[in-house]
């Protein structure tokens, strides 16, 4: 098992496919979602939640993910988001720009973040392994999101309805995907472009 | 055979074969391989750690300090594994360690003759002298006659890996307090881990007959666990031992597949696990002891507690003859279901004169011979043949294979002491029981001194149920189930003072009482002073066996009680954890991780070598056939680009974009210079400094617009940096509105440089005017667009010294960019150039680098005094006034020649003055950077000298002691390349 990944060299991104247990149907499946990212981080002043109506979406006060339409938000920190979306980068930063300056400023991140969704019934058994956090349905609800490490690399997570996503700097998915599938080897993992 | 025609808990339709020392042998299903080596009649199974003295198997459990063993073979083979502990499977090869030529015949049990020599601080007092015959002769010496077992020779071929769990409660044990506190927070809806080191639950329950609800102990652990396995809320975690308690979590060790011969495709061999509970509850249970008397450590000698494990558990009478030795009512229960399962027992003999009826009337009822108020003095035999026994009438030989001993019982407080919590001494069991715990932690039954099952059974129920209240459940306290409250009488008995022979008191150390005695007399009479003096409690026994003995006789020879004489503490681990289990899945090349740039695919194309910088993967150079050395390749580049054209990624640069009212301000805070003049559409080159004084890093930052700034900074601070400018931002000027965001994995950027950048970057821009020589001049910048509509920053910089731009485009675009530059270069011959290359044309250029920027040197040191400004303050300007830093020797930043250009100059030489001795005194500086110089075809440095700049022109030494070269250098200015930039500005 420690060759698992041996033949595939540490700063190449894992090919799409099966890896580990060749169980019916993968423990595990981690997708790669295709989507605009900003982050999106207020001044001093903060922003007011009047300011928020235009875009349709409360702005959460903590770690937390609201959703309105393709829009995903989610509080990475005081007065700063992470905002995804499907579509176009520079929409996503006008959109946010048109909504917030000049009281908060939005930097485009969609080149150096990726989005992974993770499902599947071992999910759990595999998050356990990679992230030091209490992720019981109890304690880590559907709308929860933390920032934290796992297996050395910054994550951002949260909770769907039917799995996790993660989001990770551009240059860490190699590592990212590394330990994941290696996590979810003994279940069965496959990897969906 | 000494297997029992039936009982235990072993499966006899379930035959396990294995090897001891190449030997074939038969076990159960169920067995561990002690049980099955006793079962086996083979008694001798290792040799002692210093006088190679034969041991056999002394308990049954993770104390274990005698029956270490190496298993498996190849890159597989585990030294020092307690045959105790290890888990029977069928094919297991195990073999004995620290003997030669054989177990039976070890040359080495000569030291056991020269004992008198080995005694307590042999080594100190031996090999005081000659010091030179430390390291060549005492030190290998020792180091081989020592050594336990061997390590495996070849990489683990099996993986291991780390998992986090939370709970409410984790309860450590799951002997009867154990699964009663599990039960009682279960029931509650507490979520409840339940952990037990051993692959059955169950702890003493299994070892044990004294009935509950008048059925058999091992029938009540059955539907303990079934009820336990209904709760959803509950977690059964076997063969997981609970090895430390650090802040807020529990370390333990999951044995996923060390009972198989190699692991199931995909199955990891260990998982460290991380538990992080509310409550815990410690029901560890207790350990017996040994008592020390002549030849106590022979083959056949065994704990009581043991004894019984082996019959009742496993089906096994560890001798055909046993005797008793012992000090408690517990000991004689051994006996007596030794008995019970067809076992000889010839005497019990007990140090105590008054004995419950109830216990002797056991003995008599069985016929069993008693002899009160006896001691063991010594024994005799390879394995025990012979026992002899001080009987209170005269001595007396007893003719037995077995000598079941028994001390009393030590609560297992381990863990309890793991935050400092001290052990307090109860007179009453003779024993250490736990003090100040960990936050959260109880300790439940015979781990805190509570020994009788009735009692463990309600202490454990009462302790779970109090933890899950505490956490806002509702639970009463259990009624526990009805159980014998049996006997625990006992009389402290520690070292028979009559003893005839070797008297052992730490087995695996090889410790007797005589050198504890020694210890004291030679003024070693501090607990710890005797640890070190004895090795007393070192290695993987951390004294737990023989602790309370070492204790008890240092107390009795310096006249003091035993809570005056010290205390017995506990450090992690609680048993040995393999590194591999710490590692986890961090190994070879997942050691950390790897960051590729964005266009390392296309460097891989065209033949790029990688190397490390920090954890980014970055291309060094791109041999070409023909050349032999990695010098040829990066001259070739070199050249290239100062003729040419070449590209390199710079995307591993930290890159921090800011916007905000008051960033201007706050740049001005964080650089020496200033940046809140700076107009849209620029770039200026900035040094931040430490708090000290110190330089941090250096950079560009460009202001795009005028509310949008971008910072670059050193690969290799580019975390710091961030993290320096947040701190700053969050609590030293909280007021300033600044936004800012790291941007280094949004922006691919690649660097053009050469005299002909120019036209390679005007077939990559959609617009080539916007980056034509007049619309954007050396230190501008333009944001605009590339490959047909790619949004693109162009900073027109250099590194090189050579005409340069860096373009950046979002990273998912960055291979593409990286080709397209490639292509439109094509006409130009353009190269792609590495970081080799990039080291040597900024040396030529005389810009300071990581040698450069090394923690130790200030603004003034590297010639920047003249950018700092004076008409504002800034992080460390204070500090960079201080008199040393003003010091006129303080050494400054030169450019070095070798006055004969011949010769090659290194990093790390000294500088020294024409004649002078190469002292500390006379030393003038150091050589901080140096490479070959293709461009003008010498070697070249930079470095830190005293006078600095004022020295240019003169000749000093660079001497190397190192590598042992000593050549004469010209001292010149660090730029030895376009001193005036013009090709920059072309």
């Amino acid at each position: 098992m420690a060759d698992l990944l041996a033949s595939i060299h540490p700063a190449k991104s894992l090919p799409p496919g099966r890896y580990g247990a060749s169980t019916q149907t993968p423990g595990v499946t981690l997708k790669r979602l295709d989507k605009a990212v900003a982050v999106l981080v207020a001044g001093r002043a903060g922003l007011s939640a009047e300011r928020a109506k235009s875009l349709g979406a409360t702005l959460p006060e903590g770690p937390q993910r609201v959703v309105a339409g393709d829009l995903c938000v989610v509080g990475i920190g005081p007065g700063r988001w992470q905002i995804s979306s499907d579509g176009d980068p520079d929409a996503l930063v006008e959109k946010l720009d048109a909504a917030f300056s000049p009281e908060a400023s939005a930097f485009d991140q969609s080149g150096g973040t990726v989005q992974l969704s993770a499902s599947g019934p071992h999910l759990p058994d595999v998050l356990a392994k990679l992230v030091a956090l209490d992720l019981d349905p109890n304690e880590f609800s559907v709308g929860t999101a933390a920032t934290t490490v796992t297996a050395h690399v910054g994550v951002t997570l949260w909770r769907e309805d039917d799995g996790f996503v993660f989001a990770v700097g551009r240059s860490f998915e190699p590592a990212f995907l590394r330990a994941f599938v290696q996590s979810a080897a003994e279940f069965g993992i496959a990897l969906v472009d | 055979m000494s297997r029992l025609a039936k009982g235990g808990q072993i499966d006899r339709s379930r035959p396990l074969a294995f090897t001891f020392d190449d030997i074939a042998y038969q076990g159960y299903f169920g067995d561990t391989l002690a049980s099955a080596l006793l079962a086996n009649d083979v008694k001798l199974v290792g040799r002692s750690f210093k006088y190679h003295r034969p041991r056999g198997i002394l308990t049954a459990g993770s104390e274990e300090p005698n029956a270490l063993v190496e298993l498996r073979s190849g890159a597989r083979r585990e030294p020092n594994t307690r045959a105790t502990t290890a888990e029977l499977f069928d094919g297991l090869e195990a073999a004995s360690q620290n003997r030669w030529p054989s177990l039976a015949f070890d040359a080495m049990a000569v030291n056991g003759l020269l004992s008198p020599f080995f005694g307590a601080a042999f080594y100190y007092k031996t090999f005081m002298w000659p010091k030179a015959a430390w390291e060549k002769l005492y030190e290998p010496a020792i180091r081989r006659a020592a050594g336990l077992g061997r390590a495996a020779d070849g990489p683990d071929p099996d993986h291991y890996e780390k998992a986090h769990a939370f709970c409410d409660l984790l309860v450590i044990g799951s002997g009867p307090a154990g699964l009663e506190a599990a039960l009682a927070a279960g029931r509650a809806g507490a979520r409840v881990i339940l952990a037990e080191e051993d692959f059955a639950f169950g702890g003493r329950l299994l070892s044990e007959k004294t009935t509950i609800e008048d059925d058999t102990p091992g029938a009540y652990v059955t539907r303990a666990i079934a009820e336990l396995k209904s709760f959803t809320n509950v977690r059964l975690m076997v063969r997981t031992a609970v090895f430390g308690a650090y802040d807020d979590e529990y370390g333990a060790l999951e044995r996923v597949a060390d009972h198989v011969a190699v692991p199931a495709p995909f199955q990891p061999r260990q998982r460290l696990w991380k538990i992080i509970p509310k409550r815990v509850v410690l029901a560890a249970g207790a350990m017996d002891r040994p008592i020390v008397f002549g030849g106590n450590d022979r083959p056949g000698v065994m704990h009581a507690a043991a004894a019984q494990t082996y019959v009742n558990r496993f089906g096994v009478a560890p001798a055909k003859t046993s005797a008793v030795f012992s000090n408690n009512d517990a000991a004689w229960r051994a006996a007596f279901d030794a008995h019970d399962a067809g076992a000889s027992v010839k005497a019990i003999v007990d140090v105590r004169t008054d004995v419950s009826p109830e216990i002797t009337g056991g003995a008599q009822k069985r016929g069993i011979r008693t002899i009160l108020g006896g001691k063991v003095v010594s024994t005799r035999g390879k394995t025990l043949g012979i026992v002899s026994v001080e009987t209170g009438h005269g001595r007396e030989t007893l003719y037995v294979d077995g000598l079941m001993m028994s001390g009393g019982f030590s609560p297992n407080v381990h863990l309890t002491c793991h935050h400092g919590g001290k052990p307090s001494w109860d007179e009453t069991i003779a024993a250490f029981v736990p003090g100040k715990c960990p936050p959260g932690m109880t300790v439940a039954g015979a781990a805190t001194g509570t020994f009788s099952l009735a009692d463990c059974l309600a202490d454990g129920g009462r302790k779970g149920a109090a933890a899950a209240r505490d956490l806002g459940f509702s639970a009463a306290d259990p009624t526990p189930p009805r159980a014998e409250s049996e006997a625990t009488g006992q009389k402290p008995f520690w070292w028979v003072h009559e003893s005839k022979g070797l008297a052992f008191v730490d087995f695996q150390n090889d410790v007797k009482a005589k050198d504890v005695a020694l210890a004291h007399k030679e003024g070693f009479s501090s607990v710890e002073h005797l640890k070190r003096y004895t090795t007393l409690g070192m290695a993987t026994d951390q004294g737990k066996l023989g602790n309370v003995a070492g204790l008890a006789i240092l107390a009795e020879v310096s006249g003091r009680t035993i809570p005056q004489t010290g205390t017995t503490m506990f450090r992690p681990p609680w048993t040995p954890v393999a590194l591999a289990a710490f590692a986890g899945h961090h190994r070879g090349p997942d050691f950390r991780p790897t960051r590729p740039t964005p266009s390392h695919a296309f460097a891989e194309e065209l033949g790029g070598q990688f190397v490390e910088a920090g954890p980014w993967l970055r291309a060094a150079y791109f041999p070409h056939r023909g050349e032999p050395t990695l010098r040829d390749s990066v001259n070739r580049e070199v050249l290239a680009v100062r003729e040419r054209v070449g590209w390199i990624d710079v995307s591993t640069f930290g890159k921090i974009e800011l916007s905000g009212p008051d960033v201007g301000a706050f740049l001005d805070r964080v650089y020496i210079n200033t940046f809140s003049t700076l107009k849209p559409g620029k770039v200026r080159y900035g040094v931040m400094l430490r708090e000290d004084g110190i330089v941090m890093d250096d950079g560009t930052t460009t202001r795009l617009s005028e509310d949008r700034w971008a910072m670059t900074t050193t690969t290799a601070n580019a975390g710091r940096v961030y993290q320096h400018l947040v701190f700053c931002h969050q609590v030293l000027w909280p007021e300033l509105d600044v936004r800012m965001a790291s941007t280094t994995e949004q922006w691919a950027q690649i660097a053009i440089a050469g005299p002909r950048a120019r036209d390679v970057l005007q077939g990559v821009v959609d617009d080539a005017a916007a980056v034509s020589a007049e619309a954007l001049p050396y230190m501008g910048a333009a944001e605009t667009t590339v490959m047909g509509g790619v949004k693109a920053r162009v900073f027109r910089v250099s590194f090189s010294g050579e005409l340069g731009y860096e373009v950046a485009v979002p990273a998912r675009h960055g291979e593409a960019l990286a080709r397209a530059i490639a292509k439109a270069g094509a006409a130009q011959d353009i190269v792609p150039y590495g970081l080799e290359a990039l080291a040597v044309m900024r040396i030529e250029k005389g810009h300071v680098s990581g040698p450069e920027l090394n923690g130790q040197t200030s603004a003034a040191d590297l010639g920047f005094a003249r950018m700092a400004s004076t008409k504002k303050d800034y992080i460390g300007r204070v500090l960079a006034g201080r008199e040393a830093f003003r010091d006129p020797r303080r050494p400054s930043l030169v450019g070095i020649k070798p006055v004969d250009r011949t010769q090659m100059l290194r990093a790390g030489a000294h500088f020294l003055k024409p004649g002078a001795k190469p002292t500390t005194g006379n030393d003038q500086g150091w050589l901080s950077s140096a490479t070959w110089s293709p461009t003008l075809g010498h070697s070249i440095g930079l470095g830190f000298l005293v006078g600095g700049s004022a020295m240019v022109g003169e000749v000093f030494r660079a001497w190397d002691g190192l590598r042992g070269t000593d050549i004469e250098v010209e001292i010149c200015a660090p730029c030895f390349i376009d001193p005036e930039g013009v090709r920059l500005r072309g």
